[in-house]
């Protein structure tokens, strides 16, 4: 009995394991239409499951060196970015971490950078599927502008999340808003799900 | 009169979740039988993940049963006379960064809420729940318990032999709770999140998040928020009421938005409730003006 609950267990931390992995930001777009309104979606691929995401309204994006980079169309000198990093096992928010990613978020804000302040750290801002986050805002000052970045960052199984807007500061409250709604779309279903993602918008527009 | 002062009971949650019950007169109730009958009917720090508002929301739960098995023998209650009772309660730390935890995680939040359970059989009288914090009723409410409404015959909103009171929710914004939803899954995807038939039979007062800014606030067709996955076996939200917006919310500001992640709609029976025109719920409603600056303002 013991040795068939051992194989049992086995087998599902297999499946576990390979229904995830690094998520590949390659995205695949689509759209589906909900309540009159058309929403802009792109799909992922992450093993054997896949993500669905769906654009800030009216923000283009574009796949560029792996990642997802989003621009609203509106605000100047505001990006917003998606990446995806290997994470080849479990990675707790403890201190010594949250001080790297700190660290990581201060040294790619751009050169000549000043006045640069931490002004947000939290634990789990936002739960991606139960999958832990840890969010870094930081302002700095830089073409004579005074801007905010939000970096959030969420471990998930085999991947690392990294999600980043900039913007102005005085700019950066409202696309915040825009761009967590957005974070929060991103779900991950089945793959057969996802495929038939566009006849489920069909069946949406014939409602 | 404002509703806290009309309420027989005042219920206030603090950041530390203290509970603190006054009666209409003022006085306060810290122990007793009274007091015990009704702080057993809440269950403070709860906390879901609230798609719409992008962020957490720390619920204070009513278990509507519990308090309504109660309320005959709760000395203020039904102090005018009326044969109902009005309750007030709110969490008056909004705004306030509370660590809470959810499906063993902690998690921090400013927002709170205050959800009405189990509320399908109400106090004969009537009964009208006043809250500053968005409200969440969670499950067939004022129905007497699972309504023919809920499966498809939807001018039946109640069980056979109930008599659905005069009852009214007041609250900084409504929110729909279907019997299914669970806490646990208000993190996961909308798949996770599938809605069940639900009734719901109460005068509803509320605010909303105007439309502007390249946003709509989604139209009388959303004066109630949704947070699940209605469309999956055609489920339906069936309402005998009237629906009344008298102001901007303060506290449930997060704009309208129809993606997939936030809710599917439910099928909307929607009926006006007559029994209105020959009773109202308990309490009075009044819209003060400032005539001079013809602002208009809230009052609770």
């Amino acid at each position: 009995m013991r040795l068939r609950h051992t194989v049992t267990a086995l087998i599902l931390s297999n499946a576990a394991a390979t229904a995830y992995g690094l998520v590949d930001l390659t995205p695949s777009p689509g759209e589906y239409k909900a309540a009159g309104i058309t929403y802009q979606q792109l799909v992922f691929k992450d093993g054997q499951q896949n993500v669905s995401y769906d654009l800030p309204h009216g923000w283009s994006y574009r796949f560029d060196g792996g990642r997802i980079l989003l621009t609203p169309t509106d605000v100047a000198f505001a990006e917003a970015s998606i990446e995806a990093v290997p994470l080849p096992k479990p990675q707790p928010f403890d201190r010594a971490t949250t001080e790297k990613l700190s660290q990581q978020v201060l040294t790619t804000l751009p050169p000549n950078s000043e006045a640069i302040t931490i002004t947000k750290s939290e634990q789990n801002p936002v739960l991606l599927n139960s999958n832990l986050s840890y969010e870094i805002a930081v302002s700095y000052k830089t073409m004579g502008s005074v801007f905010q970045r939000s970096v959030l960052f969420v471990n998930a199984p085999g991947t690392q999340l990294i999600f980043k807007l900039s913007a102005r500061k005085s700019d950066f409250d409202r696309l915040y808003s825009v761009f967590r709604s957005s974070v929060l779309t991103w779900q991950w279903v089945e793959a057969a799900v996802a495929d038939t993602g566009h006849a489920t918008a069909n069946e949406q527009r014939a409602r | 009169m404002r509703y806290y002062n009309q309420a027989d009971y005042r219920i206030l949650i603090d950041s530390s979740n203290n509970i603190t019950i006054t009666d209409y007169t003022g006085a306060a109730i810290t122990s007793g039988s009274t007091y015990n009958q009704v702080t057993g009917a809440i269950t403070t720090n709860q906390v879901i993940q609230d798609n719409r508002e992008a962020t957490f929301v720390r619920l204070t739960t009513v278990d509507i049963a519990s308090l309504t098995s109660a309320m005959n023998k709760l000395p203020a209650w039904n102090h005018t006379g009326s044969g109902g009772g009005i309750i007030y309660i709110s969490d008056t730390s909004a705004g306030t960064a509370i660590n809470c935890t959810l499906n063993g995680n902690t998690v921090s939040t400013v927002k709170r809420g205050i959800r009405l359970k189990n509320g399908a059989t109400l106090p004969s009288g009537g009964m009208t729940v006043v809250a500053e914090n968005p409200v969440y009723i969670q499950g067939d409410y004022n129905t007497g318990g699972v309504p023919p409404s809920d499966s498809g015959t939807y001018t039946s909103p109640t069980v056979n032999g109930y008599t659905r009171t005069n009852a009214a929710v007041v609250g900084d914004a409504i929110n729909v709770l279907s019997g299914a939803w669970s806490d646990a899954n208000s993190d996961k995807a909308i798949s996770q999140r599938v809605a069940t038939s639900t009734t719901v039979n109460a005068a509803l007062v509320t605010g909303q998040v105007p439309s502007g800014s390249g946003f709509y606030s989604g139209g009388g067709e959303n004066f109630v928020r949704f947070l699940e996955d209605w469309q999956k076996n055609s489920n339906t939200f069936t309402y005998y009421g009237s629906m009344v917006e008298l102001f901007n919310s303060l506290q449930g500001t997060g704009k309208w938005q129809a993606n997939a992640s936030t809710y599917k709609a439910p099928g909307l029976h929607w009926y006006y409730d007559t029994n209105f025109q020959s009773g109202s719920p308990p309490g009075t409603l009044q819209i003060a003006a400032y005539l001079q600056q013809q602002r208009w303002y809230q009052v609770y």
